[in-house]
């Protein structure tokens, strides 16, 4: 019973979303979706947000109380939480607020910082991936080496037919090959779907009947 | 020196006084002024500022307006760039009541007043939701109330207001209020700059302003053709800016004599003048036609000049003489194309479509392929209908005396073909083409081809196309408009125009959901406003007659009784008063004609069956939806200088000529979506059944056997395990199905009894991964080992949860790391960190542009499908693996389509493409 109800209702749930996708009719695409199912999304998203709230200040606090590893660091955790907050709700969420003025010049640029990060990943990465080690790693050496001059002035300076040989290879190997995976994807996508709309996989649901 | 000391201090204190009293003074904007908005009805103001410099960082302008000059309150505001500053020398708005006084989202339940300003200051912030204040209005705005339809119409409250039944309700019950300003009354309005620090700087002084209904502009544009064959006058015009206020239209011939040179028409010019016809303004649209029989064979017509004259409701008047004036005959006039009105397939009823014949192909830009000139490179594109398929195109191509330089079919549609030149042909500059398109099930070409010639434009180093010939007709100045008319409209609406190369115009038809409706007054007692709300359910335009009923069916039949009692008195005048029998029979007619067309109605007849108030209305309201939303439809061809030719109204072959938009149950292009899904349900019946018999093979994945090795690698160290589920929602299949791998994953992780933890960077997924790896230790028996708060939410952002989750790596020196989900930029920096700390990396995902990377730098990756088949594979249950040979069985046919596809395809026979929903 445990089990039982939910797995009707999410079975019941799916059946309405397989007629949203056939059917264009106004009961289905206004008066269930838009009337009723996105407000009730938007209502109840409100609450979920305040479970992560919570789940991450009991995480936090917990490690103050145990002194775990790093806990001092959950301070700051706490101290920018309120600070945020409070900024929005008293200086308000507008264009030259307390709360955008934070937004804009601490976590934007930290973001940004962040991201940076990712150019000198990728080329360790890409030290990595192209090291000549088999006949493989060679041919995806080598296209990788096409595909980057003909995105450079100096590529065609090489060669004029540097760039229609780099778009074959982006418009016929690694199209197939994006093909090939996206067909297994939007399989796997579907055939999960259907697994859980028929009830066979249930694992979401947790133990217990 | 403490006397120099406290003079220095002094000078600096006065010099920063007066540095900040400068900031305050120059901070005021001045330079503001009001005036009333020319040719309009009196209802719009135009407001112009000086802008403050760029120091100031301004972000936006706040406006404020009043009705006195005490209280003045945010309308609106205009927002500028703080860095740029405003580059022109004056700001403008045109207040004409477009934006709402009150919304029911952002403003206030109490009087606020605006910040930064005086004590005295009446400047208040947004008007606040409050009848009372609001009530007072009244007299000075003309106030209309935006609400649900359904709002209106059922939850209103009846009442009573000098007799008369009203609907009230009350402020909350509506969206948004609107202000519009009135002739006559007195407004005053105010500017605040904004900066980038959210203060509100002092604002300008208050300027008063009273709006005026001034004379409409003579700024339309008129065109007129006498058709000399057939007696009549077209007229064609675009109506001045301020059309609303237009109240009758005009039109007349006048000796050319009474135009001076320069355009001015003489001021006695109705002295000589001939009217054709004088029609009031039924509707609003952009473009006006009226045809007027009107014999004019003695009249020598170079001598006139058509005119066009306007009079607005308060019978001010402009006049404007025609850009164009020709004399015609009915042959010179564009032909009407053959055209057809249909409910639109696959939408959810609130289309109608009007389809204005086959698809057509026609070249856009064309150029040399190569420094040779072997071969020409052209776009083409194709003007749709769809209610035909394209299957083929093809080109002629010839040059400009008919000699053939080629030919190329397009099997394909993907709007370019390439034209092999012959060695004769390759410098040629200006090619003539002939194109015609082969529908989807047809076996020929369709006869009727697109001529176009395509000249070399030096310039621009391209080919470009000419004007475009459809069976010899030049259409690139041939427009068509379609004209409707619903049951509840007196005559066709135009103004849906759309060129004729356009092969299908949509009607949208909306359902009804917010409604505008003008506030009547406000009742103390039950603190609602009042609206005088009426159903039109159908109009008789050969009558001028029209059935409305109010909202309340005891309103309805009073209406009804005085009605009836009007008609027993004039029946009782005309015996008595045999005098004026012609001008009492006359009414007496008219509201005979009115009552019986009322009564004889089948929702008259229907809702006095109703057997209560509430059916009453809910059967006016079903008619009332159908006759707003039933239409007729003619169309118009026109050459836009009055050459134009309208068609009847529209009858299809059962007789039909209303038509009404069909909501559809099932989108006719998923019937092979659902084909496919039908199919997919066979073949797992039939796995389900193999994979209950015997053992079924899996291929084995590298990525999912060495999940034991990884999990019991940290065990060894002591380390802990932890599984990231990417930044998808629980809308995404990648999100589940990674929940799906974590239920098994948690399992192992509580059998070797290793720590895991979970970040999250969704909060809706978060409560659900705790339910399931709690569950999953409970089943392994050690509910004691879980602990919540490793699986936990750290930011719903990327880069902050990215920051998280390194951080993690590092400080909890975690061993084995399973990415499983979908990933974005994030990945790389993720695995990376993953990887420089000696972790043990599996990861899996459907987002294509990561796989690249999760296989350079993890150990294990699971590429596409494989992600979805873990949770199978892992279970080894055997209803999952029958999901998995599913699969493996439909990716058979999808290969089989592909090959079979291509095969044909080779061979020119695209039916099976278009059997799928490609885009």
């Amino acid at each position: 019973m445990k089990k039982t109800i939910p797995l009707l209702i999410v079975i019941l749930g799916g059946l309405i979303f397989v007629a949203w996708a056939f059917s264009p009719h106004y009961i289905i695409q206004e008066v269930f979706y838009n009337q009723f199912y996105l407000p009730w999304v938007y209502a109840s998203s409100g609450f979920a947000m305040l479970l992560g709230v919570i789940s991450l200040s009991m995480m936090h606090s917990n490690k103050i109380k145990r002194k775990g590893p790093k806990w001092q660091y959950s301070w700051f955790f706490f101290a920018s939480f309120i600070v945020t907050t409070l900024a929005g709700f008293i200086g308000g969420t507008q264009k030259g607020g307390l709360l955008m003025w934070m937004f804009e010049n601490m976590q934007m640029p930290m973001s940004a910082t962040m991201f940076s990060l990712l150019a000198f990943y990728m080329a360790s990465a890409a030290y990595k991936a192209f090291r000549a080690r088999s006949p493989e790693a060679t041919v995806l050496l080598v296209a990788a080496i096409v595909v980057m001059l003909a995105q450079v002035p100096l590529g065609v300076k090489i060669s004029k037919h540097l760039p229609t040989i780099s778009q074959w290879i982006l418009d016929v190997p690694n199209l197939a090959s994006k093909r090939g995976i996206a067909l297994g994807v939007g399989l796997g996508s579907v055939a999960t779907s259907l697994k859980i709309l028929l009830g066979i996989e249930r694992s979401y649901l947790g133990g217990g009947d | 020196m403490k006397k120099a000391i406290l003079c220095t201090i002094l000078m600096l204190v006065l010099l920063s006084a007066g540095v900040f009293a400068n900031s305050a003074t120059t901070s005021q904007l001045n330079d503001f002024t009001a005036y009333d908005m020319p040719d309009d009805d009196g209802s719009g103001i135009i407001l112009r500022w000086k802008p403050l410099s760029k120091e100031h960082r301004i972000i936006k302008y706040n406006i404020y307006r009043g009705a006195s000059p005490d209280s003045l309150f945010l309308l609106t505001w205009l927002e500028v760039d703080p860095k740029m500053g405003v580059l022109a020398p004056y700001l403008y708005y045109y207040d004409s009541g477009d934006q709402p006084l009150i919304e029911f989202e952002s403003s206030p339940l109490k009087l606020r007043k605006e910040k930064g300003q005086a004590t005295d200051s009446p400047l208040y912030q947004k008007f606040p939701i409050r009848a009372d204040l609001l009530s007072s209005l009244l007299d000075s705005y003309s106030l209309l109330a935006m609400t649900k339809g359904r709002t209106l119409h059922h939850k209103s409250k009846e009442i009573q207001k000098d007799g008369k039944a009203m609907s009230g309700l009350k402020l909350v019950q509506t969206d948004g209020i609107y202000a519009f300003p009135m002739a006559g009354n007195a407004y005053y309005y105010s500017i605040a700059a904004v900066n980038e620090r959210g203060q509100v700087l002092p604002a300008s002084e208050v300027v008063k302003v009273i709006p005026e209904d001034n004379s409409p502009s003579n700024s339309a544009i008129l065109h007129a053709v006498y058709l000399s064959d057939k007696g009549s006058f077209n007229f064609e015009w675009m109506p001045p800016t301020g059309s609303g206020d237009i109240a009758v239209w005009q039109a007349w011939l006048i000796p050319k004599s009474m135009i001076a040179d320069d355009g001015s028409i003489a001021e006695n010019w109705q002295d000589s003048a001939l009217s054709i016809f004088e029609i009031p303004n039924m509707y609003a649209s952009s473009v006006y036609y009226h045809s007027q029989d009107f014999p004019a064979s003695e009249l020598n017509l170079d001598n006139y000049h058509a005119l066009l004259s306007y009079r607005d409701y308060s019978d001010q008047m402009a006049v404007v003489s025609a850009k164009s004036f020709r004399v015609l005959s009915s042959e010179e006039l564009p032909v009407l194309p053959d055209y057809q009105v249909m409910d639109k397939i696959n939408d959810k009823g609130d289309n109608i479509l009007v389809s204005f014949g086959k698809p057509l192909a026609y070249i856009t830009l064309a150029e040399f392929a190569n420094p040779k000139h072997k071969s020409l490179k052209i776009n083409y594109d194709i003007s749709k209908n769809e209610n035909y398929t394209v299957d083929k195109v093809k080109f002629v191509f010839s040059t400009q005396d008919g000699q053939k330089i080629g030919e190329v079919i397009e099997n394909y549609v993907d709007h370019l073909i390439e034209l092999k030149l012959p060695q004769n042909f390759r410098d040629i500059r200006n090619l003539h083409s002939e194109i015609s398109v082969k529908l989807l099930k047809s076996k020929e070409y369709e006869a009727e081809t697109v001529s176009q010639d395509i000249v070399y434009n030096d310039y621009f180093r391209r080919f470009q196309a000419s004007a475009n010939y459809v069976n010899g007709v030049d259409i690139s100045k041939l427009h068509f408009d379609v004209l409707s008319m619903s049951q509840l409209d007196f005559d066709f609406v135009p103004g849906m125009r759309s060129n004729a190369l356009t092969r299908t115009y949509d009607h949208t038809i909306p359902y009804e959901d917010a409604v505008f409706s003008p506030i009547a007054g406000y009742d103390e007692a039950s603190k609602r406003f009042l609206f005088d709300t009426r159903l039109g359910i159908a109009a008789d335009p050969e009558n001028g007659l029209y059935f409305d009923v109010p909202l309340y069916r005891s309103a309805f039949k009073q209406e009804m009784e005085e009605r009836k009692n009007r008609i027993t008195d004039l029946e009782q005048q005309l015996a008595q008063n045999p005098d004026s029998a012609e001008e009492l029979s006359a009414e007496l007619e008219m509201l005979k004609t009115e009552w019986d067309f009322i009564t004889r109605h089948p929702a008259y007849l229907e809702a006095e069956k109703a057997e209560s108030d509430k059916d009453w209305r809910k059967i006016m309201l079903t008619w009332r939806e159908k006759a707003m939303r039933s239409y007729q439809y003619r169309v118009l061809a026109t050459d836009t200088k009055a050459g134009f030719i309208i068609s009847d109204v529209f009858t299809d072959e059962n007789g039909e000529n209303w038509f009404y938009p069909i909501s559809q149950w099932f989108d006719s292009t998923k019937w092979m979506t659902l084909f496919a899904t039908i199919l997919m349900l066979i073949l797992l019946s039939y796995a389900i059944y193999i994979s209950k018999r015997r053992e079924v093979y899996i291929r084995p994945i590298a990525g999912l056997e060495e999940i034991d090795n990884s999990i019991g690698r940290a065990t060894e160290m002591g380390r802990p395990v932890m599984f990231v589920p990417g930044w998808g929602t629980l809308g995404d299949v990648c999100t589940i199905a990674s929940l799906m791998i974590l239920a098994q994953i948690s399992k192992k992780t509580a059998e070797y009894d290793t720590r895991l933890i979970n970040p999250h960077c969704d909060y809706m997924v978060l409560p659900l991964a705790q339910e399931i790896i709690s569950n999953s230790y409970s089943e392994m028996g050690r509910p004691d080992a879980y602990n919540q708060n490793d699986i936990f939410f750290v930011s719903y952002d990327q880069f902050p949860f990215c920051a998280g989750v390194n951080g993690i790596t590092i400080r909890e020196r975690v061993a084995t790391i399973f990415y499983m989900g979908f990933f974005n930029a994030e990945a790389l920096l993720l695995t990376e960190t993953g990887n420089q700390t000696g972790a043990i990396q599996v990861a899996a995902t459907d987002a294509i542009t990561q796989v690249p990377f999760f296989i350079t730098t993890c150990d294990f990756t699971l590429i596409g499908e494989e992600f979805y088949a873990a949770s199978a594979y892992l279970s080894r249950d055997a209803d999952m693996i029958s999901m998995l040979k599913t699969q493996d069985y439909f990716k058979l046919f999808i290969v089989a389509a592909v090959l079979l596809g291509a095969i044909l395809s080779t061979f020119n026979v695209s039916e099976v493409i278009h059997a799928f929903p490609l885009e």
